[in-house]
């Protein structure tokens, strides 16, 4: 009871912040995008690594949740859930448009470490290297990778959100972590 | 679980024990003690783990500096469009109410058909057994009839749909 009154708009209050939101309430809407933003940020610029991109995937996404919401189910599942699809699949459309960032081989040009110390020289180089590495990967891969990994999403979750099965996620997660074991190859030679 | 199974576990979802199925954990790592492919295949894995976490860790950092949840709350409060209404009929009572009309297409061309007059090669049979004037017509007036209710009267699920 506490909680509810010293943190009016908490997580545990998303579900009746939606129930507004689908009445078209505002102040419900701006609560939420507050509650949404950061842990969206981190699953869109995970996918696709650019800063801008993630902020205008989150952005889409919320509008979809906004102008969508009469469509929501709670039977279904969370608020966080279905946001978390709305954001993924605007990231996956997203990153299909765009270029990797910058390709393995061009990851040391890219890591200018001349004026670094070093070990912080190296750990520049190696930063830009593994983006550069998971750059690589195809939109599905890599947001099967940053749900997986990052988010902690089961293969089921997974599935549900990129609208595959279980077993194709493992297939997704495999080819992806084959990839990465051929850049790594090269990144240690 | 067999190798295979356990190759195709530690392909997709690496060699941390936590991230395996939680209902395959206890026998893969079973099969991992005494088969030299399967450890060789999770010490592979380690290293593409160890990827992945310094990816996490640098994405994490870079993310966390992005911030601005209250000016794009602003952004948005100012172009926000209409709320989509949701569609007052489904896409499956579409589809039921195209199958009752074709239904009820189907059932009155079926009825058309059988009520059609035989062919001339049988008009003799048809002459010996031709009832007289006003019998014909009573049964012509219940074949119109017929039709009429067949092809216009809506079945109650047509009604429910309605």
């Amino acid at each position: 009871m506490l909680k509810v009154m010293t943190a009016p708009h908490s997580e545990t209050d998303m579900p009746a912040l939606m129930g507004q939101v689908m009445d078209g309430d505002r102040r419900a809407f701006d609560a939420l995008v507050r509650q949404l933003h950061g842990p969206g940020i981190t699953v869109a610029f995970r996918v696709l690594g650019d800063r801008a991109e993630a902020e205008d995937a989150v952005q889409t996404a919320l509008l979809k949740l906004w102008t969508q919401a009469r469509l929501f189910d709670a039977a279904r599942g969370s608020v966080q859930g279905w946001f978390r699809r709305l954001l993924v699949n605007c990231c996956i459309d997203r990153k299909r448009l765009l270029k990797p960032v910058a390709a393995l081989d061009e990851a040391a040009d890219v890591a200018d470490g001349a004026d670094l110390p070093d070990a912080l020289a190296e750990q520049a180089h190696r930063a830009q290297a593994v983006n550069a590495a998971v750059a690589g990967l195809n939109p599905r891969q890599r947001a099967a990778i940053a749900l997986f990994y990052g988010e902690g999403a089961s293969m089921a979750e997974i599935a549900d959100m990129l609208e595959t099965t279980p077993k194709a996620v493992e297939g997704l997660l495999a080819r992806a972590r084959t990839v990465l074991a051929g850049q790594l190859v090269e990144l240690q030679g | 679980m067999n190798k295979a199974r356990a190759q195709e576990i530690l392909a997709s979802c690496g060699a941390d024990v936590a991230r395996w199925p939680a209902d395959e954990q206890v026998m893969l790592a079973g099969l991992l003690v005494d088969d030299a492919d399967l450890q060789a295949a999770r010490d592979a894995a380690c290293a593409v783990d160890a990827l992945l976490d310094a990816w996490l860790v640098q994405s994490d950092a870079a993310a966390a500096e992005i911030g601005g949840a209250q000016a794009m709350a602003a952004r948005l409060a100012q172009q926000l469009p209409p709320q989509v209404a949701p569609s007052g009929v489904s896409s499956r009572r579409w589809w039921l109410a195209g199958m009752a009309v074709a239904g009820s297409m189907a059932a009155a061309l079926i009825a058309v058909v059988s009520l059609q007059p035989p062919s001339i090669g049988s008009n003799r049979v048809l002459a010996d057994a031709t009832p007289p004037a006003t019998v014909r017509q009573v049964a012509q007036a219940d074949a119109d009839a017929f039709v009429w209710t067949t092809v216009f009267t809506t079945t109650e699920e047509e009604e429910r749909l309605i």
